[in-house]
């Protein structure tokens, strides 16, 4: 399998694991990280960034990585015609501005990321995206501020 | 190398093709007229000509050299003129694969999406990933 970390950058990857908890960063996160930098030399790269560059975008690259490899199902999901794109942009879009109404009334973004562990960084891009909210990443925000199951309940979840 | 059998678009395109068009950054017409037809040209890859414009596609590089079987796709002036647009290919076994396309707004940027290519390519690699059509 290529791509795979060498020991030499598993080693880096724990130093810059203990800068990513001086920095606080959480431990959810920073152990989420690890698990994957042992076997992704794509995640060990984002680390570096973060370390040597400074790059607060690569944390939530990282967050990304870490919820795709906590994803629940790896099915094909709700068919999706090309046709409909715009509208289901348009729906995530006001999705994502209604559930950031509940969180901003449950004390914002940085108590939402003290709350669930992913960096600030990452739920920023998360509401300012049109991607599709990831199931796991929905759960994590519903049980940081209180949300029944139906309140978060989406058709264009992945 | 022969041709190309398929050409999958994965769940990151997806995702990406619907950030970039809530975003506007680029128009209908662009994606009509440009965009798309380009993404098709993968079904004549490597003998189509416009494969040898390294301003149009090149191998996907990190800091430590070229990634294997990883490409961009590269359109300039995308949008409001501005926008240098970047879209991953991974040609594997004869299958393209369409990742994540961006907007190349910096060197950083590039950076860390040279470095999710290494993750897909693994997850391709393991057939890890999602792939939610082929474009025909």
């Amino acid at each position: 399998m290529r791509y795979q970390t060498t020991p030499e950058s598993i080693i880096r990857a724990c130093e810059i694991a203990l800068q990513m908890k001086k920095s606080g960063l959480s431990d959810e996160f920073i152990a989420g990280a690890m698990k994957i930098a042992v076997r992704s030399e794509g995640v060990f790269d984002l680390m570096v960034l973060w370390a040597e560059e400074g790059d607060e975008e690569a944390v939530a690259d990282i967050q990304e990585l870490i919820d795709e490899d906590e994803k629940e199902s790896r099915e094909l999901g709700k068919k999706i015609e090309f046709k409909d794109l715009g509208g289901i942009a348009d729906s995530i879009v006001e999705f994502k501005k209604k559930l950031r109404d509940k969180v901003d009334q449950s004390g914002g973004v940085s108590e939402l990321a003290r709350k669930t562990g992913m960096p600030q960084s990452s739920l920023s891009r998360f509401f300012n995206s049109a991607s599709r909210p990831r199931r796991t990443t929905l759960h994590k925000i519903a049980g940081a501020i209180g949300l029944r199951p139906e309140e978060i309940a989406f058709d264009w979840t992945r | 190398m022969g041709g190309i059998k398929e050409v999958v678009i994965t769940d990151w395109a997806l995702d990406s093709y619907l950030d970039l068009k809530h975003k506007q950054t680029f128009t209908d017409d662009e994606y009509r007229d440009t965009l798309r037809p380009d993404a098709m040209l993968l079904h004549h890859y490597p003998s189509e000509p416009k494969f040898n414009n390294r301003k149009f596609w090149g191998p996907a590089k990190a800091a430590n050299g070229a990634i294997r079987d990883g490409y961009k796709m590269k359109w300039h002036n995308i949008g409001n003129g501005t926008v240098q647009l970047r879209l991953l290919v991974v040609i594997l076994d004869s299958v393209a694969y369409l990742c994540n396309a961006y907007e190349k707004d910096g060197p950083g940027t590039d950076k860390r999406q040279m470095a999710k290519l290494k993750d897909k390519i693994q997850k391709i690699e393991q057939g890890t990933f999602v792939a939610k059509g082929k474009l025909t």
